[in-house]
């Protein structure tokens, strides 16, 4: 395992792709580039205590000395994070928590969330990175910038649908699964999930019915990021007691977590 | 020049004044992967409690300016977990342990005590956790209920007691000399503030509890004042504790008259921070000229 270090990391470059959505690109000195997909980092606002507590970030592309991150403003933090220039500076924590597990003899269909392609996005690169086969299923509101950024990196691997019909299948990316996987010829498959709580209680029910192995990865809320502080406690399923989204996670088994 | 840091409480030794808050480092275990904790003088562990507690709903955590409101509700896996998962692994740790604890009523802070005894090097009696329905901070808001589980605490254990006292009474003092008059040998606090944060458009708390307790930067100047008050009024070390982020905090402290301080939010925006704590109170008094950190434990008078 990865050491956990504070990386002090300098902005290389921030853009916003699309509303409200800033791709940023980070240096971080001293970092062997070594991550999982689904690993996540907590990033320091700034260096007032306001806001007091990190934010945690899924990566999304790393190597040698570099992460990206996909920041998205739903808050003071986040649009604190956004609005970061280049060259501006803060610590970075991580890389943190336990990343998907692939099993390779089974087909790989990554189905996303609006924001919830971030880690699913460094796993699809791993992917193809080890020339594996896979596919993505990507769902949001209505056709965005994002979505054509995740088709023109991924190509004829993504499935793009949208809940207003806008582009694609009008259909939520769960209720477009059924018949995707009915069309493809792997019959061994393996689900790897992201996005709104609502989503990933579907797919895990999906996978449950179709007896199917679905790994999701969860968000809630942080205090430390390192298992410490129980704030980010999730229900174990069909046994008691509790496991942290941090440190136990933020990907599971769907069979580990009751959500 | 060497600066002596060290302190004791009762007959235990502490090689510096810097604790970490309960509730805030685990047990020290996965924080040892990532700095030596050794360096410090002691940690206190999350609360145990006689049988496990799966603790609150989430949302667990809510954040307010410069502060955390938290309700986790005593989450741990109950003392025979620590005994069997924990113990064998942190005693192995250079540094002072203490256990806190964590009843729903005062014979079972009696019975953790017992069989804690000897396996630990001191305990902090938590009546001041302000997320459980029952025992926690209903103890520390009445006197003779803080009597009757320090009291029942005594009777069990000879080693070091720490009572931790919440900051939710009319006067914290009172508390903290029944503490003493019932065989406390140091008083820390505060626990959190309880505290409320509402989601406006839901129209509903933002913490699946309900209610919180707030600490961070936002509390200091109160916890502040708490210690101080207390300071004043016993004859027994006070560990100092809310939003202490940094080594200038912890002087304050040591000046309002804290012989100990306890790390604890700050640890979750760096985990490190009770380290860079101690070497900044280090430096700082070397900078002074202050050869041993005694001679600004309660320095400050009121005029």
């Amino acid at each position: 395992m990865n050491k956990i270090r504070d990386y002090y990391s300098t902005v290389v470059n921030n853009t916003l792709i699309d509303n409200n959505i800033y791709l940023l690109e980070m240096f971080l000195p001293g970092f062997n580039g070594m991550a999982e997909p689904g690993q996540f980092v907590m990033i320091k606002v700034n260096e007032t205590y306001d806001p007091f507590l990190r934010r945690p970030y899924s990566i999304l592309e790393c190597s040698k000395e570099k992460m990206k991150f996909l920041i998205k403003i739903v808050g003071k933090g986040s649009k604190m994070i956004a609005h970061k220039k280049m060259n501006d500076k803060f610590n970075i924590l991580g890389p943190l928590g336990v990343g998907f597990r692939v099993n390779s003899n089974r087909y790989p269909v990554l189905v996303a969330g609006g924001m919830g392609i971030a880690p699913l996005w460094f796993l699809a690169k791993r992917l193809n990175s080890q020339k594996k086969k896979f596919s993505i299923i990507y769902g949001e509101r209505s056709a965005s910038p994002l979505g054509d950024k995740i088709k023109k990196t991924f190509k004829k691997k993504v499935l793009l649908v949208t809940d207003d019909g806008s582009r694609g299948l009008k259909s939520t990316a769960t209720g477009a699964l059924s018949a995707f996987l009915d069309n493809i010829t792997y019959k061994k498959i393996v689900l790897f999930s992201c996005g709104p709580p609502g989503m990933l209680k579907e797919i895990t029910n999906f996978g449950i019915k179709r007896k199917i192995p679905v790994s999701i990865s969860l968000e809630e809320r942080m205090g430390c990021g390192i298992g410490v502080c129980l704030g980010c406690s999730v229900k174990r399923k069909n046994t008691d007691g509790f496991l942290t989204v941090c440190k136990d996670g933020p990907v599971f088994r769907a069979e580990e977590v009751s959500i | 020049m060497k600066v002596d840091l060290t302190t004791n409480i009762g007959s235990l030794k502490f090689k510096n004044p810097v604790l970490t808050a309960s509730g805030t480092f685990g047990y020290g275990l996965l924080m040892n992967e990532i700095f030596e904790i050794s360096e410090l003088g002691g940690i206190i562990t999350k609360s145990i409690t006689l049988s496990k507690r799966e603790g609150n709903p989430v949302p667990r955590i809510a954040e307010t300016a410069c502060g955390i409101l938290n309700s986790i509700g005593l989450e741990n896996k109950g003392i025979d977990n620590f005994f069997s998962e924990i113990l064998p692994e942190i005693r192995k740790l250079k540094t002072n342990i203490i256990a806190s604890i964590a009843g729903e009523t005062e014979h079972e802070y009696g019975s953790l005590a017992e069989r804690l005894d000897k396996y630990v090097n001191a305990f902090e009696v938590n009546i001041s956790c302000p997320n459980v329905k029952k025992g926690g901070m209903s103890f520390g808001q009445d006197l003779t209920s803080t009597k009757r589980v320090v009291k029942k605490v005594r009777e069990k254990t000879s080693l070091p007691l720490i009572v931790k006292l919440t900051p939710n009474v009319t006067k914290v003092e009172d508390f903290g000399k029944m503490s003493e008059d019932n065989g406390a040998n140091a008083i820390s606090l505060v626990n959190t503030y309880k505290g409320l944060s509402i989601d406006v458009k839901r129209r509903k708390s933002k913490l699946g509890g309900f209610t919180g307790g707030l600490s961070g930067p936002a509390i200091k100047p109160l916890a502040l004042y708490a210690v101080w008050k207390i300071a004043r009024n016993v004859n027994i070390p006070v560990i100092g504790c809310g939003g202490i982020s940094d080594f200038t905090d912890a002087i304050e402290f040591f000046m309002a008259g804290a012989s100990l301080i306890e790390v604890g939010s700050a640890t979750f925006r760096d985990p490190d921070a009770s380290l860079s704590i101690l070497e900044g109170i280090r430096n700082f008094l070397e900078t002074e000229g202050i050869k041993n950190i005694k001679e600004i434990i309660g320095v400050i008078d009121e005029n």
